[in-house]
């Protein structure tokens, strides 16, 4: 889908640097974390098995569904990023996932919808796009107190018949151009 | 031994030593109209709200407890580049165009805010269209109007405290007139909903209820 510009891209692993004794050092394990700097910009898709620090450019897709991403006050993000928890201190254009929480900081810029069972916005954060909000992750939380069942019946007669030239609401403005 | 000068530098405040500029006071009031909208929005957990506003940490908080889902939409465009291309000092209206997707005719509640303040007669009857599109019938509209003869020079930040009370944070301390919006103008301007509630609070604001019409006229 993205073509990875040579001249531009940088893989995120680091090259195996042979020792002493002239061998190469054993791949790095799993499970640690890496950075893209700000120097970097990668167009293609990241995915991989650790948690991963962005300060650089990406325009693609970041998929870490098992760790943790966050993009750091220097990272610029034109994509959608799929992690365990997201957490936004730089830009972001595109939709954001998390399977456990999201995170937008004071100096966050984002750009998309947002979908997690916990999130959380600074205030100073800029956001402009969607929430989705997990059903789970409202125990706890204070309820809207319920609306009795004669206001509720009191409402719904009160509806306004169609005048002349009024159209039923699902065939409402098909044509608007916002 | 007490030093001289040591006693002039204790008793000097940062006030004395720097004036402090002006800053925007932040009030909390009680809203009669947010508490009206959000006692005809579902309680079940299947609202889904959009927030004409800036986003707001302690809204999408609030929301949360009782909404699937939020969109911020902060119709005012602030950005320099776009500013004010319709002249006489509205601002750009924000382009809608991405909220016309899966969330079509699905809004049960609508936080316009003082937006509607900010734009020309014709911004703001097309952000009203567009905000008729995306709601479902009987869905709430609530809407700030200012009575008063001056108002901040951009959208004021409003904090919502709890189900009646906000609070309101002017982004700066220039102010500038108010346009002329009686009762009569704003409910014509609701094209596709009708007002239900209006309070006229004491701090010279006037809050709009209004519940989306069954019957949608076409423009």
């Amino acid at each position: 889908m993205f073509k990875k510009d040579g001249s531009e891209a940088s893989s995120v692993q680091p090259r195996p640097q042979q020792t002493a004794a002239g061998r190469n050092p054993p791949p790095r394990r799993s499970g640690g974390s890496a950075t893209i700097g700000p120097s970097i910009t990668i167009k293609g898709d990241v995915s991989g098995d650790e948690d991963l620090m962005i300060q650089g450019r990406i325009d693609g897709k970041v998929k870490l569904a098992k760790h943790n991403v966050t993009i750091g006050t220097d990272g610029h993000v034109k994509a959608d990023v799929h992690g365990r928890t997201v957490v936004v201190e730089g830009q972001v254009e595109g939709d954001l996932r998390a399977k456990e929480q999201i995170i937008l900081r004071h100096t966050a810029r984002v750009e998309g919808s947002i979908a997690a069972p916990r999130v959380t916005l600074e205030d100073g954060a800029v956001f402009r796009g969607g929430i989705e909000m997990d059903a789970n992750a409202k125990d706890g939380k204070p309820v809207i107190a319920k609306r009795p069942d004669s206001e509720r019946k009191a409402g719904a007669e009160s509806e306004d018949r169609p005048a002349k030239g009024a159209a039923e609401d699902k065939d409402a403005g098909k044509s608007l151009q916002a | 031994m007490k030093l001289p000068w040591r006693s002039r530098v204790e008793t000097a405040t940062i006030e004395e030593v720097l004036p402090e500029p002006p800053r925007p006071s932040f009030e909390t009031y009680t809203s009669p109209g947010l508490e009206e909208a959000l006692r005809g929005v579902p309680d079940d957990g299947s609202c889904k709200v959009l927030d004409l506003g800036p986003s707001v940490a302690d809204n999408v908080e609030f929301v949360s407890s009782f909404a699937s889902y939020l969109q911020i939409v902060d119709a005012i465009d602030r950005s320099p580049a776009t500013e004010d291309t319709e002249g006489a000092g509205f601002g750009r209206l924000s382009t809608l165009q991405g909220l016309f997707g899966e969330h079509r005719r699905s809004f049960n509640l609508v936080l316009v805010w003082d937006v509607l303040n900010y734009l020309s007669t014709d911004q703001a009857e097309r952000l009203i269209q567009a905000v008729a599109e995306l709601c479902l019938p009987n869905a709430r509209l609530h809407v700030i109007i200012f009575a008063t003869d001056t108002m901040a020079a951009v959208p004021n930040r409003y904090r919502i405290v709890d189900r009646a009370r906000l609070t309101y944070e002017p982004g700066t301390t220039e102010l500038r007139g108010v346009p002329n919006l009686p009762p009569a103008a704003v409910g014509k301007l609701l094209k596709g909903f009708r007002v239900e509630h209006s309070f006229v609070l004491q701090h010279g604001v006037h809050e709009y209820v209004a519940a989306r019409k069954r019957w949608y006229v076409k423009k």
